[in-house]
């Protein structure tokens, strides 16, 4: 378990990298750190593993509080963005390292780094070092690094980042199944709003040194507790336009849409993802009204960007349905699916217990 | 390599191969052929007076064995081994103080190097100076040890004088290998708990070897040919602190040029096979790190 109270780090010059973060981890738990660039997640990463002190706030490990316990007593493994192999060692150095600052004996740490390695499908390179080896490689070596010692906690910092596509697909998945099969607790930081998703038990999303939301995949998919949230999950931008709330209706740039529940009258954020509305080519009440601007093809489907007075509106429609530019469309959003947002807290659906601060 | 091009590769590097030829080549021969010979006036085998040149063979090598030769050889290997064993302490130790401190690091890096700055010579005065019989060293450690005249203390101020002046020498080489570096190893060893010490035995020191072969190849080199400390802080043809350089200079002002020629072959062939091991035992590894990064690129 990790745990957090009132973590705030304050770099020399006044950068406030984290801002009084509270969180709880569970065991075992798969657990991303989520944000755009700069948002503080290697900050908050490297303060966990103890290689930054943080200015406030304390930090416990498997229940222990290891605020002020040096790096290398906290029993955790970092992988590192750049993966830090060390370049004078060989992979089975590399990997057994750790295990050769515990005193472990030869024979033993290097048969764990062996099997270890061979677990990564790294036993050809045994021998390599790491300029010798590709990106790919050298991701899987630091990760064999990380899992060979055992640790209470893994601390991943992008590992992926470096992949090309195709790879990262195929260590996305090898990595979900080697943390189920390892069950240690892990916090895996990412600006990847997919990889979050597919990877992770819940997702904690980071915004200039804040949590905007901690919640389950579903949960911050689904009920993005507030715009920031919103706008970054998913993988087309979401559609958030300015609307106003009475009259038993929602009237949003034109369009007059159905009122959800719990939604007070006044003024209002409509939130709806470009894959839940459908094109119309017949003029309708309930949809927004626009000329098709432009057509981007996702391959399986179509993303249509539709000009609408001084909104731009996009929808996703499937494949062969796509209009030419310059028609006339009305994008329907489907009932049940929108968002609603007041002072940039979700109102409607009812947000999820807990799932947002 | 098609045959075309490894003419032209030829071609394009004579100029260079003429360069070295005329200033490395020729000298060379120049003096093993003057170690064969010897000159001025003497008698020949009939008992005839014979003017200039005259060939002798190996004759310019017999000094090989004598006493004066042997001293001086037994004086330069004691001064390279004890110099750069000490200076390569002291180089690496300057280097990780020059890289640690974040305040007053220009001043820091400057007052370290200063030393390698002063010219030998005037350094050798400076440490005669120190080394009077009224001196510094001698208040400092309240004696009255007579440095500078023959005997085993002379070979050790002269060690002395000579880690001062180029351990900087060794410290700025070893700094430029340590600031290439990543942080990030050093943070992956500390999560992994290393301790400092395990940090720089496994970590560091394995890094920097590439640079710290260098920095300690090239004195080896200059401490197999050290000629002036000595001859300014003790004095010349002191027997105690004479080199082979020191001992084929006075050879040579005393025109005897041959043997001079003959020790300066030895001194070359001496050199040649210590920097052959040295590269043999240590520079292997380094040739093979460059080798795979040329691979990879
Ligand atoms: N050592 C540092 N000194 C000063 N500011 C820093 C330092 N490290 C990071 N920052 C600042 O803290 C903020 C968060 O950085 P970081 O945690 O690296 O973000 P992320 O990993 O989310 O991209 C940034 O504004 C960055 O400029
Ligand atoms: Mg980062």
């Amino acid at each position: 378990m990790i745990a957090l109270r009132g973590l705030t780090k304050e770099f020399p010059g006044g950068v406030r990298a984290l801002d009084g973060l509270d969180l709880e981890i569970a065991d075992g738990e798969f657990f991303a750190l989520l944000g755009p660039s700069g948002c503080g997640k290697t900050t908050l990463l490297r303060t966990i593993a103890g290689l930054e002190t943080p200015t406030s706030g304390n930090i416990w490990i498997g229940g222990t509080e290891v605020t002020s316990v040096p790096p290398g007593k906290r029993d955790v493994a970092m992988v590192f963005q750049d993966y830090a192999l060390f370049p004078h060692m060989d992979v089975t150095a590399n990997v057994a390292y750790p295990l050769r600052i515990r005193k472990v004996p030869r024979a033993r740490r290097e048969a764990r780094a062996a099997e270890t390695a061979s677990r990564l499908s790294l036993s050809e390179l045994l021998a390599r070092r790491p300029a010798q080896l590709s990106g790919g490689q050298q991701q899987r070596v630091a990760l064999a690094r990380a899992v060979a010692c055992h640790p209470r906690a893994f601390l991943f910092d992008e590992p992926l980042s470096n992949l090309d596509a195709r790879l990262r697909l195929e260590a996305r998945t090898f990595l979900k199944r080697l943390q189920r099969e390892l069950a240690v607790t892990t916090v895996f930081v990412t600006h990847d709003q997919g990889e979050a998703l597919a990877l992770t038990d819940r997702i904690a999303v980071m915004s200039a040194g804040r949590f905007t939301q901690v919640g389950t995949p579903t949960e911050v998919f689904q009920r993005p507790a507030n715009t920031f949230t919103a706008a970054f999950i998913g993988s087309t931008p979401m559609n958030l336009l300015p609307g106003t709330a009475g009259d038993g209706a929602l009237r949003v740039a034109g369009a007059v849409l159905p009122l959800p529940g719990g939604v007070p009258d006044g003024p209002i954020v409509y939130g709806v993802r470009p894959e839940y509305m459908d094109l119309s080519l017949t003029p309708r009440a309930d949809a927004f009204a626009g000329k098709v601007a432009v057509v981007e093809n996702l391959g399986t489907a179509h993303l249509v960007t539709l000009e609408s007075g001084e909104h731009l509106i996009q929808t996703v429609v499937p494949e062969g349905a796509e209009p030419s530019p310059g028609t006339a469309a009305w994008a329907v959003p489907r009932p049940g699916r929108a968002l609603v947002y007041r002072d940039d807290r979700l109102v409607s659906p009812c947000p999820a217990n807990g799932a947002n601060r | 390599m098609r045959r075309g091009s490894r003419w032209f590769a030829a071609l394009m590097i004579s100029p260079t191969l003429l360069v070295l030829v005329l200033v490395v080549l020729y000298p060379l021969l120049a003096a093993a052929r003057e170690s064969m010979y010897v000159r001025g006036e003497g008698l020949d085998a009939d008992g005839f007076v014979v003017e200039g040149e005259r060939f002798v063979g190996v004759a310019n090598y017999a000094g090989l064995v004598g006493e004066r030769f042997v001293n001086a050889f037994a004086n330069t290997t004691v001064f390279t081994l004890a110099t750069v064993a000490v200076e390569t302490v002291l180089g690496v130790a300057m280097a990780l103080v020059m890289h640690g401190v974040l305040r007053g690091r220009g001043l820091v890096r400057a007052s370290i190097l200063i030393p390698w700055a002063v010219p030998t010579a005037i350094s050798g005065l400076m440490w005669r100076w120190v080394f009077q019989a009224d001196g510094v060293a001698n208040a400092i450690i309240g004696q009255k040890i007579l440095w500078t005249t023959e005997g085993v203390q002379a070979k050790l101020a002269v060690i002395i004088a000579d880690t001062w002046k180029t351990a900087p020498f060794i410290g700025l080489l070893v700094l430029a290998g340590l600031q290439i570096i990543p942080d990030m190893v050093y943070e992956a060893a500390k999560v992994d708990g290393a301790s400092a010490w395990q940090t720089f035995w496994r970590i560091t020191l394995p890094l920097v070897k590439p640079a710290l072969v260098v920095a300690v190849l090239f004195r080896i080199l200059q401490a197999l040919a050290m000629f002036d400390l000595p001859f300014v802080m003790i004095g010349r043809g002191k027997f105690s602190v004479e080199t082979l350089s020191a001992l084929i200079w006075d050879e040579a002002t005393q025109l005897r040029y041959g043997p001079a020629a003959a020790y300066g072959i030895v001194l070359i062939a001496y050199v040649s096979v210590i920097v052959f091991v040295f590269v043999r035992l240590l520079g292997a590894d380094l040739l093979a790190d460059a080798r795979s990064r040329k691979e990879r690129a």
